[in-house]
């Protein structure tokens, strides 16, 4: 199979596969065509439907991946903004990246709730979970370095995560990605606020990862709301025959009681 | 019934040319890319030719026959013909609509 086939989607790959590699071959990509394919990958991507008409991604994807331009842009300015001293040393004045920050962690949010919605009515444990952790996760916004409340933002994330695996919504992987992404700044954070401070240092671990793990929140989101099946419609559906069955049992319990009282 | 191609968004225009193309008889991919690069004189990418391809069999302008050797061709639909004549003939509206005020500038 050639490499530029592959960026395409298996459903895709099976419908046009064969004629699309057969028309490689009889015209080999010019660099310029490799970059036209490449634009007709992320577009069959985006667009499932065209070959799987019951398969439709959930434009909320877009609410967490601008939260994370948003991030980038906050990051930005906070590098290149001015440092100011005081009577107590230095500090750097990163004022500015207020609103992008606001707008960030706002869509992040969104993100998440967009996920928990799609969870399965069993999942409601997790989100109530979620829910928890994001209305205290919404106060991160406002006060950044209030770092216990990412952790519950955070802790909102892994929660839909595991319920998304367990609901099936996402693909097993993806669930343990976002959920190990998401527990992970949890996990340091804690050890961090428990361990002496040079114990991180021996144990080869840095800022750094922590810092990563926390920026790549945002884009796994909206991966993760990419690929979720939407299922929000999917459970009335489903209980449908179950509601009949019991309305069934319910009359035919009815109907032995008049029985026996008679 | 919906005989406009604006929501295929920048597969509009080579969507067009897909169906030109095909108005005069079944082709398959190859074949097609190329009488649309004759025809508009622009070459047209596969990623763009299947992007086309896909949108107009979904909305039911074009259909698949059997493969041949690999290479499926595809039809134009009565649905498909239909369309192609309602927007050819608005451009060919729009084009002497712009040529008469031209020509009325100019002389």
């Amino acid at each position: 199979m050639s490499d530029l086939l592959k960026l395409y989607p298996r459903p895709w790959r099976e419908r046009y596969g064969e004629e699309f590699e057969a028309l490689l071959a009889d015209r080999p990509p010019t660099v310029r065509h490799r970059l036209d394919i490449v634009r007709g990958a992320i577009d069959a991507r985006l667009h499932p439907e065209l070959v799987n008409p019951d398969h439709v991604i959930d434009r909320w994807w877009l609410a967490p991946f601008a939260g994370f331009g948003l991030l980038l842009v906050a990051l930005l300015i906070v590098l290149v903004s001015p440092e100011r001293f005081d009577a107590y040393g230095s500090y750097r004045d990163a004022s500015a990246a207020a609103l992008p920050w606001l707008g960030a962690v706002a869509l992040l949010i969104v993100g998440i709730a967009r996920l928990a919605w799609l969870l399965p009515p069993e999942q409601g444990l997790m989100r109530v979970i979620a829910s928890v952790g994001m209305s205290a996760g919404a106060l991160w916004a406002l006060a950044p370095w209030t770092w216990i409340l990412g952790m519950t933002l955070f802790g909102a994330a892994a929660a839909v995560a595991i319920g998304a695996w367990r609901g099936r919504v996402l693909p097993g992987w993806l669930a343990a990605v976002l959920a190990v992404t998401a527990g992970l700044p949890i996990a340091l954070f804690f050890a961090m606020a428990v361990l002496p401070w040079y114990a991180m240092r021996e144990a080869g671990v840095s800022y750094v990862v922590f810092f990563v793990a926390v920026v790549l929140v945002w884009p796994l989101v909206a991966l993760c709301l990419l690929r979720a099946r939407r299922q929000d419609q999917e459970p009335a559906t489903r209980s449908l025959p179950d509601a009949r069955g019991s309305a069934r049992r319910a009359s035919e319990a009815a109907q032995a009681k008049v029985g026996e009282v008679r | 019934m919906n005989e406009t191609l604006t929501d295929f968004g920048r597969f509009a225009e080579p969507s067009l040319y897909i169906l030109v193309s095909l108005s005069e008889g079944p082709r398959h991919g190859y074949a097609i890319m190329t009488d649309v690069e004759s025809v508009s004189g622009r070459p047209m990418g596969a990623g763009t030719l299947y992007g086309a391809l896909a949108r107009l069999e979904q909305r039911g302008l074009i259909e698949a026959l059997e493969p041949e050797d690999r290479r499926r061709p595809y039809r134009l639909t009565a649905s498909g013909a239909r369309t192609l004549e309602v927007q050819l003939t608005r451009l060919r509206s729009f084009a002497d609509t712009g040529l008469a005020r031209l020509r009325g500038r100019t002389t």
